[in-house]
């Protein structure tokens, strides 16, 4: 059980936590942790768009960089890790590192599952957010159609902003048109329910919450992230009204 | 109020199979973000402070989630973040950049504002749970924050 296995292993569990929507500290923890049941002192430092990890043992330190790119929110994968790194020791290196390549591989729900989620829960939100029940059912297709529109163009590892642009107007033309033919009692509503799925406040919770905790770097991460979909959202559905209202369509 | 408290638990089952969450921790989530949104409208009938509702409703959300996460050996993060969801101040910042675009500048400092001030008392409520939770858990001290030096 080489130092460098250890690094490998112990750096790979913390990038796919973060990768996965965990949080800093918990990728960190489990760094640490994976290191510890391997007899190496460890130190890392996780951000939201990269970790560093420096292990120790024997008069030897080595350290690794990471480099995060895509980040989704899989809490299944953070599950699993967690109970792997919790027993670690039941596991050599090998065996761990194979084990963290399976939990990787585990299959999201299934694309059918996943419209159907999208579209209740935006027609949810028009409800929470004050709507008739004509709303709910108006909604239903809005929500699902945001999800196709962002499931297309995953595949092409778009920039984030460019997609929620396209998303904003694209949920505000159907409620415009829905309102048109009487299919819906209340346009924002549904714009605001279908938006709630790409609206980011959650990120902007969890920044002040890693602020609070003392995580400045990841906590202004995501707040400007969170302003930056906001706008994007917002330039979207602005744009798409002011066509609407304009009569143009 | 009983029909919202559905639909709350209907948009946090959504957000859980967004989220990949599996098996009895969906349930359990979608349960806690049904209680939250109790506990936020219930709050706004006795007061008339929103910043308190939202505060009162992430303690009871924090509390029923630590709780159901030792149940079910997980994580917190997989029952909290989507319990979470009902009252994230999503819409908020969606109008606060709306009324920016619109240079309505009054409207937007005050969505803004208010905005802010839900994400703090949403944090500071879970916060204050985690680390009361930390502070039960003792003799538990962190043994895996010693450093290389």
């Amino acid at each position: 059980m080489t130092l460098n296995k250890i690094l490998k292993i112990s750096a790979y569990a913390g990038k796919m936590i973060l990768e996965n929507g965990g949080e800093t500290y918990r990728s960190e923890d489990i760094v640490t942790r994976i290191c510890d049941t391997h007899g190496a002192t460890s130190d890392c430092f996780a951000t939201l768009s990269g970790i560093i990890v420096a292990v120790a043992k024997d008069d030897k330190t080595l350290s690794t960089v990471i480099r995060i790119k895509s980040r989704t929110v899989n809490l299944e994968k953070v599950h699993q890790i967690n109970d792997l790194a919790r027993d670690a020791k039941n596991y050599n290196c090998d065996e761990f590192m194979e084990k963290l390549k399976s939990i990787d591989g585990t299959p999201r729900y299934s694309i059918l599952f996943n419209l159907l989620a999208h579209a209740v829960t935006a027609a949810s939100f028009a409800i929470l957010f004050g709507g008739t029940l004509k709303d709910f059912w108006g909604t239903l297709p809005i929500g699902a159609a945001v999800y196709l529109l962002s499931y297309s163009f995953s595949k092409y590892e778009l920039n984030g902003i460019f997609v929620n642009t396209l998303g904003g107007a694209f949920s505000a033309f159907l409620a415009y048109y829905f309102f048109s033919i009487e299919f819906i009692d209340n346009i924002d509503k549904a714009i605001i329910g279908s938006l709630m799925l790409l609206v980011p406040g959650l990120a902007l919770t969890n920044g002040i919450r890693d602020i609070i905790a003392g995580d400045y770097m990841t906590g202004m991460a995501r707040g400007t992230e969170a302003l930056l979909v906001a706008t994007s959202l917002a330039v979207g559905t602005g744009a798409a009204i002011s066509l609407c209202l304009g009569g143009k369509f | 109020m009983f029909i919202q408290i559905l639909f709350a638990v209907l948009a946090t089952f959504g957000f859980g199979i967004i989220f990949n969450i599996r098996r009895e921790k969906l349930i359990f989530s979608a349960l806690v973000g049904g209680i939250s949104w109790g506990t936020y409208l219930f709050c706004l009938e006795l007061s008339t402070s929103i910043i308190l509702a939202y505060f009162a409703s992430s303690v009871v959300l924090t509390i029923c989630s630590e709780i159901f996460a030792r149940l079910l050996k997980t994580p917190v993060t997989s029952i909290l973040i989507s319990g979470l969801i009902p009252l994230v101040p999503g819409s908020g910042i969606y109008y606060t950049m709306f009324y920016i675009l619109e240079k309505n500048m009054e409207q937007a400092i005050y969505k803004g504002t208010e905005t802010l001030f839900i994400a703090v008392a949403l944090s500071f409520g879970i916060v204050v749970v985690s680390s009361l939770v930390r502070i039960i858990k003792t003799g538990q001290t962190n043994r895996y924050s010693r450093n290389i030096s």
